[in-house]
């Protein structure tokens, strides 16, 4: 079994407003309202000055216990969405391992999931943990990434996105958040990402509630547990009117079980945001021992992942 | 889809045998001419990106023609063959912002599971190779495909060290399955490891399959032969200019020779930059042997 030990978020300072954001970028004032109102978005922090290490450093930092730790880490994973994120051979993951003092550490980044590749992560790092054996060993992970070009600032009629990051600690065996199941399926005739032609850009908007549907069941399922066992679902930050067909395809009446808290002050942070609510929903009181819950992802490309844990 | 339950996370552990699962049928290496130039998407994400590292934009670089991942992985024979696993390794990055193994994904009838290790130098195929090999993902992988990949594209004028610089567009093909019979697979990871202390850990590594019986060969980096040299009688380099695959490739070209009477091959890898020491095992079947397992897959 896999564990999430703990999670820790770094929101940037620097606030934007969505309007003034979505403005720079040409968009007009019809849709910007559409974001606002229908999608749910207001602002987004940026780390403006800071570079991806820097971001990863400081959410780490934030690990109340990683300084004592740091001798049981195994495993640095970037769990990344962009598939060029720096010019070779900048390596920004090694400089984070440098940095912390986890030079015997194994580090390599998991991507071409895209912002699904968090929950890869996890996965793999669970894996790999409970093989080596060691109890007492973790996995850090990092979620969350620089918006530096136009496909990675926003993603047309779905989202905006942010540059707040998390670092996660995976253990071996059972805790206090337990991974059930893990669920993910890739429908790779949209590889093009970004770049996809609008009729392709439609069958993917068209196939979306019913993909994402169908691995939370899948993962709902392989817990052991029916939707009604689920206390909460903490989503990646897509537009909020995307999320009202899924829960209808999961016969769930309202929101009250989806956690969308997070997603108006931050926009989509990538791969960070069921971590990033996972963290908020813990200081709200949202989870209790013994709940169950779902983290969800989708990655360009297309991957779509649900992760289902206990309290 | 990829599913994991409850009940097979909890066995998972117990299941699985301490050796590795999934077993080397079949290995090949081609390096991939021509190439295609880059359109115009691409070159504005990598403006934008050498703009955030501060780094000039030097127009006449994204000129030239090249291979992407995706134009590596589709030039394999295997992009529809039906695996369950799918790993890219590379320690360059692509030159192209998409994701061709959501593609291969969908070659592969779209029930394959696919992801890509990177950013961990000429140690990042030695990681997607004990992934697939040790099957530590759990699911009913038979069949799984590990590609590893090398891009020559030089995107700005900076310096890279020679040991980690790509001269060629290649790839290699690493076949897995559960057949038994087939050759057994395992890798070894080091981290923090000075140059003064290659030898002495291949020496090591070479002592601990020779103890098991028959000859050891070995096939070395750049930077193992740069950093550790021949700690074995029989001793073969890896041609320069492909970090990644170049292994594979004097693996594939002597896998022959070795089939005839089996042999314990280490493949040895010494990333100086990011100091991984990197060794994958393989105990290569006699062709006897091989001849009367069971197996139908790659050969």
């Amino acid at each position: 079994m896999t564990s999430i030990a703990a999670i820790a978020g770094f929101h940037p300072a620097q606030r934007v407003s969505i309007s003034d954001y979505l403005c720079r970028h040409g968009v007009d004032e019809a849709e910007i309202k559409v974001y606002e109102r229908f999608y749910g978005f207001s602002e987004i922090r940026i780390a403006e000055g800071m570079g991806l290490a820097d971001q990863m450093l400081v959410s780490a930092a934030r690990l109340a216990d990683l300084p004592r730790l740091r001798h049981r880490i195994r495993y640095v994973i970037q769990a990344r969405t962009m598939p060029i994120a720096s010019p070779y051979p900048t390596n920004p993951l090694h400089t984070v391992r440098s940095g912390l003092g986890l030079e015997h550490a194994t580090a390599f980044c998991l991507n071409q999931q895209a912002c699904a590749s968090g929950l890869l992560a996890v996965e793999v790092a669970g894996r790999l943990l409970e093989r080596d054996g060691d109890p007492q060993a973790l996995a850090l992970i990092f979620v969350g990434e620089k918006m530096f070009t136009s496909s990675a600032q926003v993603l047309s009629f779905t989202a905006v996105m942010g540059e707040s990051t998390a670092a996660v600690l995976v253990a071996p065996g059972e805790g206090p958040d337990t991974v059930l199941s893990y669920a993910s399926r890739i429908y790779g005739r949209y590889y093009l990402g970004p770049r996809m032609p609008a009729e392709l850009n439609n069958q993917f908007a068209d196939g979306y509630a019913d993909a994402l549907a169908e691995v939370i069941r899948a993962a709902v399922d392989g817990a052991g547990l029916t939707i009604d066992d689920i206390a909460l679902i903490l989503p990646h930050h897509v537009n909020r009117m995307s999320w009202v067909r899924v829960l209808r395809r999961l016969g769930l009446r309202g929101r009250d079980r989806l956690f969308l808290d997070n997603l108006a002050s931050t926009g989509h942070c990538f791969a960070a945001d069921p971590f990033l609510n996972r963290e908020t929903a813990q200081q709200q009181g949202r989870l209790r021992n013994g709940d169950y819950y779902v983290m969800t992802s989708v990655g360009l490309g297309a991957t779509f992942s649900a992760m289902v844990l206990a309290c | 889809m990829y599913v994991t339950s409850r009940s097979a996370t909890s066995s998972q552990h117990a299941d699985q045998p301490a050796t590795t699962a999934l077993r080397l049928a079949h290995v090949e290496h081609h390096v991939v001419a021509a190439g295609r130039p880059f359109d115009d998407f691409s070159r504005g994400y990598f403006q934008d990106l050498w703009q955030m590292y501060d780094l000039p934009w030097e127009e006449e670089l994204f000129t030239v023609e090249r291979n992407t991942f995706h134009d590596l992985v589709a030039s394999t024979r295997w992009v529809d063959a039906p695996f369950e696993l799918a790993i890219m390794a590379s320690t360059t990055p692509d030159t192209d912002p998409v994701f061709p193994m959501a593609h291969l994904a969908e070659r592969m009838g779209g029930q394959a599971f696919t992801f890509a290790v990177s950013d961990q130098g000429t140690a990042a195929p030695f990681t997607a190779l004990r992934l697939a090999a040790e099957s530590i993902l759990p699911g009913p992988v038979r069949r799984a495909l590990v590609l590893i990949v090398d891009q020559k594209a030089r995107l700005h004028r900076s310096a890279v060290p020679a040991s980690i610089t790509p001269t060629v567009d290649a790839v290699a093909v690493l076949v897995l399955e559960s057949a038994p019979g087939l050759d057994r697979v395992l890798v070894e990871q080091a981290t923090n490891v000075t140059e003064g202390e290659v030898a002495s850990r291949v020496a090591e590594a070479v002592s601990r399959a020779a103890a098991d019986g028959g000859r050891v060969d070995l096939v070395g980096s750049a930077g193992w032969l740069a950093h550790g040299g021949p700690a074995a009688q029989h001793a073969r380099h890896a041609a320069d200019g492909m970090p990644c695959t170049g292994l594979w490739a004097a693996f594939a070209a002597n896998l022959p020779r070795w089939r005839t009477q089996g042999r314990t091959v280490l493949l040895v890898d010494y990333d100086e930059v990011l100091r991984y020491l990197s060794i994958c095992r393989v105990d290569v079947a006699a062709a006897t042997r091989l001849a009367s397992s069971q197996h139908g897959f790659g050969r």
